[in-house]
Formats: C-alpha cells, sequence, structure tokens
C-alpha cells in the first residue's frame, strides 16, 4: 500500500515540503510541485495514483488543475486540501468530482486514513 | 277759558312727552298724561309760552330704549317739538339722552328718581337722586328697625345702582348687609319663592327689594301670604299709590316708601294740582276715593312742563342753549314744596318723605326730612360733576370712546387702590355688571397663582412711583374664576375729583398667550422630534458602522482563514515529522507536543467562528415544525456527557420559518456556551440544562436554561455583542452569531439570570409561520 506515488500540489513551500516529508516518512513516494502547470507537467511525464491538491494558488490554481487534468483524461484520484471551508473553489471541485476533500491544518491521521481508503 | 287767550291762528309751543303707555310701566302712563295736562293747561291759563299756547304732544315710550328713541326722534323731527320730558325707566332714558336729545341739542327734562347715572348740558331731572331717597330712608328704617338689611332686585342698572348706594348708606352708619341677590327681570315665581325663602333664613331687621313692575308685585304678594310682614320691615324707594292700587288691602299695607311726592303731601300746590285732577276728564274721583290717583313720575311730569314754561319764558326764546341756560338757574314752587334745579349738576333740590301705606292704600308721612340738593353718587362721578356749560366735543368724544372701546378702563385710587371707575369694556373682560367693579380693590382682579397679587401691586407701584407709567402683562381672575392675560399699561394723573389716581387700561391678550403657548408646546414637541431623529440618526450611524466593520470583517475572514490555515497545517505537519525524529517521547516532551495541537485546533476554531458570523446574514427558510426538528437535531449537539439534558416540547402544530443550517448552529452555540459554563462551574456536581418550546401569543417561544453560575450582572447586556467573551477560549462571536441568525428570522433572543443562586435563561422568540405571508428572507 505504501507504493503509491503522490504528488503534492502547493504554492507554499513550507506547507508543501512538510506534507510530502510527511507522506515519505510513512514510506510514500511523493513529490512536491508548487504551482498547478508544474504539476500537470509532471503528471503528463511521470506516473502518480494521487495528487493532493491545494486550492488557492498563483496561475492555474487548484480548480483550473482539476480541470485540465480531467479534460486531459488523467485517470488519476485526486484529494484536495485546502484552508477554504466553502466557497466557489469548494462549489467548482464539487461538481467536477473529487474523491475527497480535506482541511488545512490536516490531521496527520485524517490524512493517511484517507490515503489507506483510497487505495484499498 | 285759557284757549280763548290765544288767537286761533298763533301757532302753539310744542313740548313732547314720553310716559309709558304700554310695556312693564305703563300702568303710570295714564296719571303722568294728566299731570302734564294739568300743568299744560295752567301754563296756558297764565299765558302760555312766550305768548303762544303750549302744545304736548305725546309719544308712547313703550318702556323700552328700542320704543323710546324712536318716539322721541318722531318727537323732534317729525313734531318739531322744542324740548322733551319723559322715560320712566333707566335704560330708555339713559338712550334718548345720548342718542336723541344730546345729538341733537335738545332741552331733556326728566321726572323719575333715577341712580345718577346720566351728565349731559341737555339732560335735567327733577326727581329724586340716591342722596335725596335711599340715603334718607336707609338710616331712617335702621334707626327705626334694625340695621341688618337684605338687598334684592332685578339684575340692570337701576336695581344695582339703587342698591349700591343703598349699602353705601347702611354701611355708612355702620349697619350689615346680610344678604344680596339679583334675579333677572320676569323671574320664575319659584325663583321668588327661593329668594323670599332665603330672606327669611337670613332673618333681616329691613328687607329693601328693587324689583321692576310686575316682578315687585309679585314679590309682595308673596312676601306678604308667608306672614313675614309681621317680623321683617319693608321699605322701598319705587312704591306708590299707583302700584298700591294693584295690591289687595293686606298685601299694601305696612310697606314703607321713601319718595319726593305723595298724594297726602300738605302743600298749597298740592291741593290745587289735586283739585284740577278730581275734575279731570275720565277721573271719578281723587284716590283711594276714585280713580284719580298722582305718584311722584306723575308730580314729575307737572314739574317738567312747569319748569319748561318758566325757563321759556325767562329766556325769552325757544333757542335751545337760552333754554338750558334759563333751566340751569331755575327755581319754583311745586306740589311737593320748593324745586330749584342745580346748575352744575342739572339735577335738582328736591324734598323728600318717608311714609307707611294704610290698608285703604294712602301713604300716611311718617318722617319729612326736608329739601335736599342733589349729589351725583360715587359710581357716576367718572363722568363729571359738572354738566358742561359750553359743550366740548372733544371730552364728550372721549367719554364716549372710553365706553365704547372694547379695551378695559379702570380708574384707580393711589389711596385706597380701589376702583373709582371701570368702562363698560373692563366690565365685559372681567365678567361684572355695570357699576359693579367700583369700589372693588384692583388687586382683588389679578390672579394669585404667579405672584401674589400684593407683590404683583407692589411692584407695580414702586414703578409708578418712579416714573408715573407702568407697562407689562398681568394674569387677571374675572369674575367667575377663569384666569385670563392682558397687556396693561398703569399710568398716574391727577384727577379733580379724586386726587392722585391711576388709570389702568387692560387688553386681553389670551388668544395671543394661548398662541405663544401652542407655539412652545409645538416647539418643545419639534425638540423632541429632533431629538428623536438625532437618536435615530446615531443609532443607524452606529448600525452602518457596525455593518461596514462586518463587511470588512468577512472579507478580511475569507483571507485570513485561508492564509492562516496554510501556516497551520505547516505547523501541524512539521509537528508531526519532529514526533517521529524524537525517537523516544518523554511525558514531558508529549503534554508539550499535545499543547500545540490543542492550540493548532483552537486557531482553526476562531478563523471558523468568525467565518460563520460573518456569512451569518445570507439565510432560506422554510416552514418548520420545531418540537420534532429539535429532537432530530440534538444528538448532533455533541453534549458532554457530564451535561445531563431534559426537554419540555410543546410547541406542536405551530410552523416556524427556519433556515435549518442557520438554526442548528443557534442551537450549537447556544448550548456549548451552557455546557461550557457548566463545565467551567467545576464545584458542580449536578450540570443540567432544560429546553422547552411553548406557543405564546403569536410567537413559538424556546428558552434553554442552565444550572450554571449565571452570568454577571455588569455583563448580561453585552453577552450578545460581538468580540465580547470571557470566555478563555474563542473570540466572543459566539452569542453575536446566535443573536444575527434570530434577527434575520424576525425573532428576538434574551439572555437572563433565573435567580440570585445561580442559573442562565436564553430565550428565542420566533414568528409562527403563516402561509399568507411571505417568508422574509
Amino acid at each position: 500500500m505504501n507504493s503509491a506515488t503522490i504528488l503534492v500540489v502547493d504554492d507554499d513551500v513550507d506547507s508543501g515540503q512538510s506534507i510530502t516529508e510527511m507522506l515519505e516518512s510513512k514510506g510514500f513516494q511523493a513529490e512536491l510541485a508548487l504551482s498547478g502547470e508544474k504539476a500537470l507537467e509532471l503528471l503528463q511525464t511521470g506516473s502518480f495514483n494521487l495528487v493532493i491538491l491545494d486550492l488557492i494558488m498563483p496561475g492555474l490554481g487548484g480548480v483550473g488543475t482539476l480541470e485540465t487534468l480531467r479534460k486531459l483524461g488523467l485517470k488519476i484520484k485526486v484529494v484536495i486540501l485546502t484552508g477554504h471551508t466553502f466557497g466557489n473553489e469548494i462549489d467548482a471541485v464539487k461538481a467536477i468530482g473529487v474523491d475527497k476533500i480535506l482541511r488545512k491544518p490536516v490531521n496527520p491521521s485524517e490524512l493517511f486514513d484517507t490515503i489507506e481508503n483510497l487505495f484499498l | 277759558m285759557s284757549q280763548k287767550t290765544f288767537n286761533k291762528n298763533i301757532k302753539t309751543v310744542r313740548l313732547g312727552l314720553m310716559p309709558p303707555l304700554t310695556g312693564v310701566v305703563g300702568i303710570y302712563g295714564e296719571e303722568i298724561i294728566r299731570a302734564a295736562e294739568i300743568a299744560c293747561q295752567e301754563v296756558n291759563e297764565t299765558g302760555g309760552v312766550l305768548n303762544r299756547p303750549l302744545e304736548l304732544i305725546i309719544e308712547d315710550d313703550g318702556s323700552l330704549p328700542d320704543s323710546a328713541v324712536p318716539a322721541a326722534e318722531k318727537l323732534v323731527d317729525k313734531h318739531r317739538c322744542v324740548a322733551i320730558i319723559g322715560n320712566l325707566l333707566s335704560n330708555s332714558r339713559i338712550a334718548v339722552a345720548y342718542r336723541v336729545a344730546d345729538p341733537r341739542k335738545i332741552p331733556y327734562l326728566n321726572f323719575s328718581f333715577h341712580e345718577g347715572g346720566i351728565m349731559s348740558r341737555y339732560f335735567f331731572h327733577l326727581a329724586a337722586l340716591p342722596n335725596q331717597q335711599i340715603s334718607k330712608m336707609i338710616p331712617f328704617m335702621a334707626k327705626r328697625f334694625g340695621s341688618r338689611m337684605f338687598f334684592s332686585g332685578n339684575n340692570y342698572e337701576w336695581s344695582r345702582g339703587s342698591i349700591d348706594a343703598a349699602k353705601r348708606s347702611l354701611m355708612s352708619i355702620g349697619g350689615e348687609v346680610v344678604g344680596e341677590q339679583y334675579l333677572p327681570i320676569g323671574t320664575d315665581p319659584d325663583d321668588m319663592d327661593t329668594l323670599i325663602s332665603r330672606v327669611e333664613a337670613s332673618n333681616p331687621d329691613v328687607f329693601v327689594p328693587y324689583f321692576a313692575g310686575r316682578d315687585q308685585v309679585e314679590l309682595l304678594t308673596r312676601f306678604t301670604k308667608k306672614g313675614l310682614k309681621q317680623k321683617i320691615a319693608v321699605v322701598m324707594g319705587h312704591y306708590d299709590e299707583n302700584m298700591a292700587s294693584h295690591l289687595p288691602s293686606e298685601v299694601r299695607e305696612g310697606f314703607y316708601s321713601c319718595n319726593t311726592y305723595f298724594m297726602s303731601v300738605k302743600t298749597r300746590e298740592n291741593e290745587e294740582l289735586l283739585t284740577r285732577l278730581s275734575s279731570y276728564p275720565g277721573v271719578n274721583g281723587i284716590w283711594p276715593d276714585g280713580n284719580g290717583i298722582l305718584t311722584n313720575f306723575s308730580e314729575g311730569a307737572y314739574l317738567c312742563v312747569k319748569a319748561f314754561a318758566l325757563a321759556a319764558n325767562q329766556a325769552g326764546s325757544l333757542d335751545p342753549e337760552k333754554l338750558v341756560d334759563a333751566l340751569e338757574t331755575l327755581s319754583f314752587s311745586g306740589p311737593q314744596g320748593e324745586v330749584s334745579i342745580d346748575r352744575d349738576t342739572h339735577h335738582s333740590t328736591v324734598n323728600t318723605y318717608l311714609t307707611r301705606c294704610e290698608p285703604n292704600g294712602c301713604f300716611s308721612i311718617i318722617e319729612e326730612f326736608g329739601a335736599s340738593s342733589p349729589v351725583i353718587p360715587d359710581r357716576y362721578k367718572h363722568m363729571g360733576t359738572r354738566a358742561l356749560s359750553i359743550p366740548d366735543e372733544e371730552v364728550r368724544l372721549g367719554a364716549r370712546i372710553i365706553d365704547y372701546m372694547t379695551e378695559g378702563v379702570n380708574l384707580v385710587s393711589v389711596d385706597s387702590g380701589n376702583i373709582i371707575f371701570a368702562n363698560s369694556g373692563s366690565e365685559v373682560l372681567f365678567g361684572y355688571d355695570s357699576g359693579e367693579m367700583i369700589g372693588k380693590n384692583v388687586s382683588e382682579l389679578i390672579s394669585p397663582d404667579i405672584h401674589t397679587p400684593k407683590v404683583v401691586t407692589e411692584t407695580i407701584n414702586n414703578q409708578l412711583y418712579d416714573t408715573g407709567v407702568w407697562k407689562g402683562e398681568l394674569k387677571y381672575l374675572a369674575r367667575g374664576g377663569q384666569a385670563f392675560w392682558c397687556s396693561v399699561s398703569y399710568s398716574a394723573f391727577t384727577h379733580a375729583e379724586h386726587g392722585e389716581v391711576w388709570m389702568v387700561v387692560q387688553k386681553d391678550i389670551s388668544q395671543q398667550k394661548k398662541a405663544e403657548e401652542d407655539l412652545e408646546k409645538l416647539n418643545s414637541q419639534l425638540e423632541i422630534l429632533v431629538q428623536e431623529r438625532t437618536n435615530e440618526l446615531v443609532q443607524t450611524r452606529e448600525e452602518l458602522v457596525k455593518k461596514e466593520k462586518l463587511a470588512v470583517l468577512g472579507q478580511l475572514t475569507g483571507s485570513v482563514n485561508h492564509e492562516l490555515r496554510n501556516p497551520l497545517n505547516v505547523i501541524r505537519t512539521s509537528m508531526y515529522l519532529l514526533q517521529g525524529k524524537c525517537n523516544e517521547l518523554d511525558s514531558g516532551v508529549k503534554i508539550l507536543f499535545e499543547r500545540i495541537d490543542r492550540n493548532i485546533h483552537r486557531c482553526a476554531n476562531i478563523v471558523d467562528e468568525m467565518m460563520e458570523f460573518s456569512r451569518a446574514g445570507n439565510i432560506t427558510m422554510e416552514p418548520v415544525l420545531l418540537d420534532s426538528w429539535i429532537q432530530d437535531v440534538i444528538p448532533d449537539l455533541s453534549l458532554p456527557d457530564e451535561v445531563k439534558l431534559s426537554t419540555n416540547f410543546s410547541a406542536g402544530n405551530s410552523p416556524v420559518a427556519i433556515d435549518k443550517e442557520k438554526f442548528f448552529r443557534v442551537l450549537v452555540n447556544i448550548s456549548d456556551n451552557a455546557c461550557q459554563a457548566l463545565m467551567d462551574f467545576q464545584d458542580k456536581k449536578d450540570k443540567r440544562l432544560l429546553l422547552t418550546t411553548q406557543v405564546k401569543s403569536s410567537t413559538v417561544v424556546i428558552t434553554l436554561e442552565d444550572n450554571g453560575p449565571g452570568v454577571p450582572k455588569d455583563n448580561i447586556k453585552s453577552v450578545f455583542d460581538p468580540l465580547y467573551s470571557t470566555k478563555i477560549y474563542g473570540v466572543g462571536l459566539g452569542l453575536a452569531i446566535v443573536k444575527q441568525i434570530v434577527e434575520k428570522h424576525s425573532g428576538e433572543i434574551e439572555i437572563e439570570n433565573i435567580s440570585a443562586a445561580g442559573g442562565t435563561r436564553v430565550i428565542i422568540k420566533l414568528p409562527i409561520f403563516s402561509s399568507d405571508l411571505n417568508s422574509t428572507s
């Protein structure tokens, strides 16, 4: 189960790195993309099982990234991890369809449980 | 025989005569004509007037001014009479003097005793003034029967003027007025009986009635029938042979009368007059044996005719001014005795007799007072004590203006403060009858409710002594007690008769005052309105500021929420990593990690609360039966295990419109708040909540009670304010959110302490949903 390769997308370096490291500490392979554009690039070249996607980012942003990702037909699981609790972005990603929405600050065990459940 | 003396072609000298042939004193008409005709006959027998026959032209005065004035005008204007005689009643006499004789400059002679209210160059009076009648009879009666007297009469000038004179006379000898009452002319017999009962109850020594005509007959009859004649002496100035002839003997007998002439007077002239009367056509004998009656009125008419003829012959002219001059110095013998006209007053020195009526209607002379000169009563002194020998138009005009002006004019004696003159404007203003204000102290008129009349009067006096003038506004009291405002001026001057006097002119400004007061009232109302509006504006402004703050807060909250959650996330994940790197977690380090984690959670809650508050305004309502809905959501409230909740729902069938999500927040927040208080109240073992619903008028009332420590009194008003918190954790938006949501539901929320011992009750009232009302959003 720890074989999943996870792409963390977060424009906040500290945030992205801490999540990535946390995932790695649990035995996942994790990579960090600091923007939506960078994430799409990596997704098209590498092989990832899961994207942990922040919503509010400069450039394409979370929603834009998700939309493009779906348009490209990439079959990949997506977990939204955001400081937002409601608002247009939440509504938008719900409409597109994601596997889970988690709120920052995330409880590590909740995050791990979520990943576990997605790959059972 | 007299007619033979004159050539038929000689034009007669016409003298007008106005007896009352009809109306209230109509009974005297015939005797007046008879006496005047006898006098005319005598004049013509001795050469007539300027060698021309004297002719009487007779017009009925109708006992009323309205008929007397046209009669006088007819005599002068149509019949070209050079002088007129007449008018028994005062009101007719005054009207004829000022409306006919004065403007036409026609000598006007009068035969009727009166109160003294006429002063004119053309007016001559050949009967008694009060001092020649009343001032004689009152002391006499007082001496003989006692000095406690009751006065009564018709409510008009003659009665009031006469009684005023009688009272003054009584006062001057130290007597006592035990009663005084006035009744309208034509008084109801029942009222007459009431009066008589009052007289009887007052138990006077002497009763002095001054009623006219039939009222007097009625009074005397009822008085006699009541058997009072034996107990109370009655004296009158107008009781005579004619009136007695209309009364039964048991009624007429025993009453006293005082006047200038009675048929029983023993003079040669009277004997002659009675003799002529006995042979007058239609006379069947001298009273009481026949209908030949004379009284002071007819004797007066006889004197008037004689006086006119004597004056004209003395003057050698019919020119009015020359007639007046001659009349002013006239002196002659009449049936009553010597009569002479007073040059100053145009009234006469006459003779006075006091008599008692016998059962047969004859008047026995009890006392002869002899001749006395005329004195104008004080109440008429303002008209001057001298009939002006040269008509001064300006002065006459001034007097007329004062009489007719609507402003009040009083003359006040400086020494006594008593009113010595009040014009009719003043009498109307204060509600007094004619002459009634005379003798009153001017301070009695002042309303005592602002300053005492004494203080007011002294203030005015001080300024008057300094400057001779005072002007200001005074609050007066009318006779009936009603207050009114006047603009008043006082000025001092020296009066020929009264010395130092103040002239007080009063102008009624009650209406202006009222308008001023209304204006003031309006102004203060306006001020209140302005204050209210200002308060509203301040409140609106505060609300706007609050809204603006909240809007800014809302905007901020969105970004703060996001911006804070990212670093919190970093802290949490980093902490997780740090935990992993510490191989052996001793208990002290573990506690520190737990503390950090707890506070991360706390920060997240704070931003959540802020978010909730900024979003509370947007609600979507639907009708809900509250009882079942609350029962459904209770498990989601996540109450601590230590707290025991009991419920009592009785709003079953009354729906309310709520936004379920938002209203759930309300329940969460108030129960959280209550639980927090209970959990903090560590001494309390038994921690309870009670949630109830009930219907009250048109609302559903939800209450949540806890048995916690209660809210400190000083804080209870602030608990709903945003950013108010006594909790260690939280920003203090929990109850503010609740209030905001409840108000968005058109509801009300209150919080109160249940008792001094503790316990808090939150009360929420929501309007019952009605389908015909659009639900608010």
